[in-house]
């Protein structure tokens, strides 16, 4: 007996090094994966979804979610300047980890052994649905906008803490319950999930349609060249403008206006962005707190997203969608230089940092810089559209959000 | 094969423990070179029980109890979630021909079923169930100080729960795995009662076989002894 002690202990050691192995995950391609993908927006005008089998188009490491035009990074801690809205201003980004999916492999199919496996691969099959299908529902070649981007592909930044910097001191947090895109870096941002969403957002196809709606603005409006400094990155109403065009994107690929609701499913915030049921007008955003809509900017964004679609309803017999949003991008390329140049009559030059504006006089001026965008989108707008679009642009801007001196020479 | 080899690991810490036994059979007195009287304070565990029919005197103590714990996992990007894991323990105690160091051979059962923050519309619940075995090596003092080493499985289920506005679930995705779980346990426990009570905080590394994401686990163990 005592001669077998080492043995044993011998065995013991070598299968408790058995123990400690890992298990290695590998996947062969073609690439599927079971996710979270977009089914239909139903006759009723509600979105539906489904945990099922899709297969990746331009995935080609799947342990690393790397692709053509898409890296997943894990954590890391992302230095923001600014956020409005859905819009981000980073200033850096540290640390980030490879995905660490876990799956299961059955018939050839990735089968996510845990929550943040399944948000990943989510987030990465939406981005490349999205740049499967650009051409076709935006004219846009991918070529065309991944040699915008620096490296030549994005990064998406899955659950990230955020530092917010400035002043002179910085806070780190972890952010709940917001997609974001950065338009200096053109990256996407998912941060940390939260029970309150219904549909996650990192597999909400509307979501990140409409992220990669600011993308398309970028590249449209602000040619690829977005600076914090720019007068109009930082115009109230442009923002909105830029929020409104990144619904219209989504309803491009989705064929919804309520962009919020499948995940977050709060009535007041849900119903206010569903930009087709919605009937407040410019007019109903005076005052401290509007009641017809508290979203700020969002809601100058709803106006210009209902105007956009209304337009393509009246014209849809002889304008097919993807028309409509190429015409859109196109027009949007031309706008920033003309506004630039516009007289200050119509657009009011830069605010004053001094002194602050009233309530009063800050919606009157953002109506009348409202104007002055929809006036240049209005004259350079492809001609079949314009009679369309002066009819829905007055019908939702009012006088006050499309005045009667922007409104001369382009919507007589 | 799996299997049978992990069977062949029980197994051969189990029969270790006849053996060393069978060393303190070959003494005549199995203690201490200087015995403490059983009602010592100091003397917490050691309390010398003679076991009915058996020749030679052996010492053996046995403690049960529960033990509170979280183990660290990283599922909020790079952040981590405490995950309530609660284990019920039970131990035997033998002597080791040192002053006051014991072998602790023990078996854990624990249950889990603590989820982190997931959407409501689709989520991924794992629930774990883990069994293991033992050994450690306890120095008995004011503070119990042990260092143990552990071997078993956790055998897991996924389910998935989706509801509207998913309308279509595959259901491939649930499922269940089984696998190992191996661990290096410290702990500094404190008794109460003459030694009927410890309790002991811990701090354990471990290992799952296909599950990176948790390695570190704390708890507070708490036994009653007779």
């Amino acid at each position: 007996m005592t001669k077998s002690i080492p043995l044993r202990l011998l065995v013991a050691a070598n299968l408790f090094t058995t123990a400690c192995g890992t298990k290695t995950f590998s996947m062969t391609g073609p690439f599927k994966a079971l996710v979270v993908a977009f089914s239909r927006t139903n006759t009723a005008g509600s979105t539906e979804f489904a945990v099922t089998e899709k297969q990746f188009r331009t995935l080609t490491n799947f342990n690393e979610l790397d692709g053509t035009y898409l890296t997943i990074k894990r954590g890391g801690t992302l230095g923001i300047r600014q956020i409005n809205g859905s819009i981000v201003q980073a200033d850096s980004f540290s640390g980030g980890s490879s995905p660490g999916l876990r799956y299961n492999v059955k018939s050839g199919v990735a089968i996510p052994m845990d929550y943040s496996t399944l948000a990943m691969l989510s987030a990465y099959y939406q981005i490349d649905e999205i740049y499967s299908t650009l051409e076709e529902k935006t004219g846009i070649a991918p070529a065309t906008l991944q040699a915008l981007i620096p490296g030549g592909k994005h990064i998406m930044l899955f659950e990230p803490q955020v530092k917010i910097t400035g002043n002179g001191t910085d806070v780190t947090l972890g952010m709940k319950l917001n997609a974001a895109f950065s338009p200096i870096d053109k990256k996407f941002l998912l941060f940390q999930r939260s029970p309150v969403e219904a549909v996650p957002l990192a597999g909400n196809f509307q979501v990140l349609t409409h992220e990669f709606g600011h993308f398309i603005f970028d590249y449209s409006f602000f040619a690829s060249k977005y600076d914090a400094k720019n007068r109009w990155a930082d115009e109230w109403t442009l923002k909105g403008f830029n929020e409104g065009f990144a619904d219209f994107v989504s309803w491009t690929f989705t064929d919804s206006t309520d962009i919020l609701r499948a995940s977050i499913n709060i009535k007041k915030i849900a119903d206010e962005r569903d930009f087709g049921k919605t009937t407040f007008t410019f007019e109903d955003l005076s005052g401290d707190d509007p009641t017809a809509c508290g979203g700020q900017f969002y809601c100058v964004g709803s106006l210009f997203a209902r105007s956009l679609v209304q337009t393509w309803t009246a014209m849809q017999s002889s304008v097919t969608k993807k028309e409509m949003a190429a015409a859109v991008i196109d027009t949007l390329k031309l706008c920033q230089d003309d506004m630039t140049a516009m007289d200050v009559a119509i657009l009011p030059i830069e605010k004053p940092a001094t002194p602050v504006l009233t309530t009063a006089q800050s919606y009157e001026r953002n109506g009348k810089i409202a104007g002055g965008f929809l006036r240049a989108f209005v004259l350079r707008a492809p001609t079949k559209l314009k009679g369309e679009l002066c009819t829905a642009f007055k019908n939702n801007f009012g006088i006050h959000g499309f005045p009667q001196l922007a409104r001369t020479g382009s919507c007589d | 094969m799996h299997l049978f080899r992990t069977l062949i690991i029980l197994a051969s810490l189990v029969s270790l423990i006849p053996v060393t036994f069978a060393q303190n059979a070959d003494e005549k007195t199995p203690t201490a070179p200087s015995p403490l009287p059983p009602n010592d304070p100091s003397n917490l565990w050691a309390t010398p029980k003679p076991r009915a029919n058996v020749v030679e005197q052996k010492i053996w103590s046995y403690a049960a109890g529960l033990n509170c714990s979280w183990s660290r996992r990283l599922d909020y990007g790079n952040i981590y979630f405490y995950r309530f894991e609660p284990e019920i323990s039970g131990f035997m105690y033998s002597p080791l021909p040192i002053e006051r160091l014991w072998l602790r051979h023990g078996v854990r059962l624990g249950y889990s079923n603590d989820q982190p923050q997931m959407p409501q519309a689709v989520r991924l619940q794992e629930t774990d169930w883990k069994a293991s075995i033992e050994e450690g090596i306890i120095y008995n003092s004011i503070v119990a100080m042990s260092l143990t080493a552990g071997l078993g499985y956790d055998w897991r289920k996924i389910t998935a729960k989706t509801t509207s506005p998913i309308t279509v679930q595959d259901s491939r995705l649930n499922s269940s795995e089984l696998f190992l779980w191996s661990y290096l346990q410290a702990g500094f426990g404190v008794s109460a009662l003459a030694g009927k009570y410890m309790f002991e905080p811990i701090v354990r590394w471990q290992h799952l076989t296909s599950d990176s994401r948790t390695n570190w686990a704390y708890g507070l163990e708490m036994t009653a002894a007779w």
